[in-house]
């Protein structure tokens, strides 16, 4: 199954993001709550998607995302900047540290967050074509 | 081990030019410029800490190039040397911005000091900023967070995730959704305010489509436009492909759209109008609604912050009356313009025209608004 690391200090959050991804696909759900846990457990699990959250205390995002980039087993695994920072200062520092997409919480429209996370793990599209693709 | 102030030397006459260029050379990086118009373009070109310039040059006068350097970045820290002990010039300079002048000829160390108090001065005008923007950044994030909470909670439960609402429940929960929203524009309104006070603004030059932005626009509003029962038409073309600022343009537009809702009666028409101004290379939007409308007078008064119309409406519509002033702010960031036609009871009529691709040096600039 698809196995996704959801790392955010709030817990609150964790449990939004868990409810949403739940729907989103079927998806084997993991949560950190700071960037140090979040490596620790992503070297066991080694999941397919990693959502971060940038601000956390012992270890943040950013850093989290560096080292992560510079294993072996991780460098390769899509990492998702999750975060209540809505500047462009912090998307691009995030897009630096290794993160390839940057969401801005609070997310108000979750079917493009589940697109988004689907495109990234190379999931088709739910089948829902526009109607004027249908055949006839 | 701390980085090399680059300083730039402005000086018509080689001599005095080169003679300075060694004396800084051993402790700065040091670029040397002759003519004062030069040194303007070149201050889109490298990174300047300090300039030294000589008033009394041909063409631009020192004075102009003065006020021309401290447009560009107010934190350039300026030295004017005169050559000609003329005291009113020094005292321009001075009432301009310059941190100090000195006269021809000049003492080694003397020339040496000023440098580097100036370059303290701006030391430490820098890391003022970078903590006030540091401030402005972190007091988002702590806003943004429980906000961030309620709505991802709140839209759980609209979505039924958890069950099924009554419709009593419904109703309620999205009046809560709907609220959670106004305040998350406040908060991201009142810091745009706040960044924009502060300086701390970058302007971004990035493409995209000013239609796609009007529509994204538009949806955020569709709950609110759906329950009012207000019509709103869109003439725009399918495509309008633009250089700009994508994501103010898009707030400047949340604001303009979200006030015209607000003082539109309910089954009310709002009229969106985009396209490629007359005037080259601008993009314009009409924003026309059938609201109350106001007189002429009460205009400006509303570009104020925390100002709506009177007492009477401020009671019938909620609001601090920031939408108009951010928006006004945020199109002259971008080098726009903003007019408003009103007539009282007929309704208003926004139209906010921005460049479709800023001038360069506004792109490099760094504004204080």
């Amino acid at each position: 199954m698809t196995k996704i690391l959801i790392v955010d200090d709030n817990l609150d959050n964790q449990e939004i993001l868990s409810r949403r991804l739940q729907l989103a696909g079927n998806f084997q759900i993991a949560v950190a709550s700071n960037g140090k846990q979040a490596l620790e457990i992503a070297a066991v699990i080694k999941p397919d998607l990693i959502l971060m959250d940038l601000r956390m205390p012992v270890m943040d995002g950013y850093e989290a995302t560096r080292a992560l980039k510079q294993t072996e087993w991780g460098k390769n695994i899509p990492v998702v900047a999750i975060t209540a920072y809505a500047s462009r200062e912090h998307m691009h520092k995030a897009l630096n540290a290794g993160c390839c997409d940057f969401i801005a919480k609070p997310i108000l429209d979750y079917a493009l967050m589940g697109r988004k996370i689907r495109a990234l793990l190379g999931m088709e599209e739910p089948q829902r074509a526009p109607h004027h693709f249908q055949a006839a | 081990m701390e980085e090399r102030a680059n300083i730039m030397v402005v000086d018509d006459e080689v001599g005095p030019r080169e003679s300075l260029k060694l004396i800084l050379k051993p402790y700065y990086n040091v670029i040397t410029v002759e003519k004062p118009t030069d040194a303007i373009a070149m201050l889109d070109h490298v990174p300047v800490d300090l300039v030294t310039l000589d008033l009394k040059m041909p063409g631009l006068s020192g004075t102009k190039v003065l006020e021309k350097i401290k447009q560009h970045d107010p934190d350039i820290e300026a030295i004017i040397i005169t050559g000609y002990g003329s005291m009113d010039t020094a005292i321009e300079g001075l009432r301009l911005g310059a941190f100090d002048y000195i006269s021809k000829p000049f003492d080694v160390n003397h020339i040496l000091t000023l440098i580097r108090r100036a370059l303290q001065r701006r030391q430490a005008k820098m890391e003022l900023k970078n903590v006030k923007s540091e401030f402005l950044a972190n007091i988002s994030h702590e806003l943004r967070t429980p906000l961030s909470v309620v709505i991802g909670f709140v839209s759980i439960l609209l979505d039924q995730l958890l069950g099924q609402l009554s419709e009593q429940q419904q109703k309620i929960l999205e009046r809560v959704y709907k609220n959670s929203g106004e305040l998350l524009e406040l908060v991201d309104n009142v810091l745009l305010l706040s960044s924009l006070n502060a300086g701390d603004l970058t302007l971004l030059n990035e493409a995209f489509d000013a239609r796609v932005m009007l529509d994204e626009c538009v949806k955020r509003y569709e709950n609110l436009v759906r329950d009012k029962k207000i019509t709103v038409n869109i003439e725009a073309p399918e495509k309008l492909p633009t250089m700009g600022d994508r994501a103010k343009s898009a707030r400047i537009t949340q604001n303009l759209l979200h006030n015209a809702i607000k003082f539109t009666p309910d089954g009310g028409n709002i009229t969106l109008k985009l396209r490629e101004s007359p005037e080259q290379g601008m993009v314009e939007l009409d924003i026309i609604d059938t609201g109350l409308g106001m007189p002429e007078q009460q205009i400006e008064r509303l570009f104020q912050p925390f100002q709506q119309m009177d007492s009477s409406i401020r009671r019938q519509f909620s609001g601090l009356g920031l939408g108009l002033t951010v928006a006004r702010r945020l199109t002259e960031f971008l080098g726009g313009s903003l007019q408003i036609k009103s007539r009282r009871d007929v309704g208003t009529h926004v139209r906010f025209t921005i460049p479709q691709e800023p001038a360069p040096q506004n792109v490099v600039a760094r504004h204080t608004v």
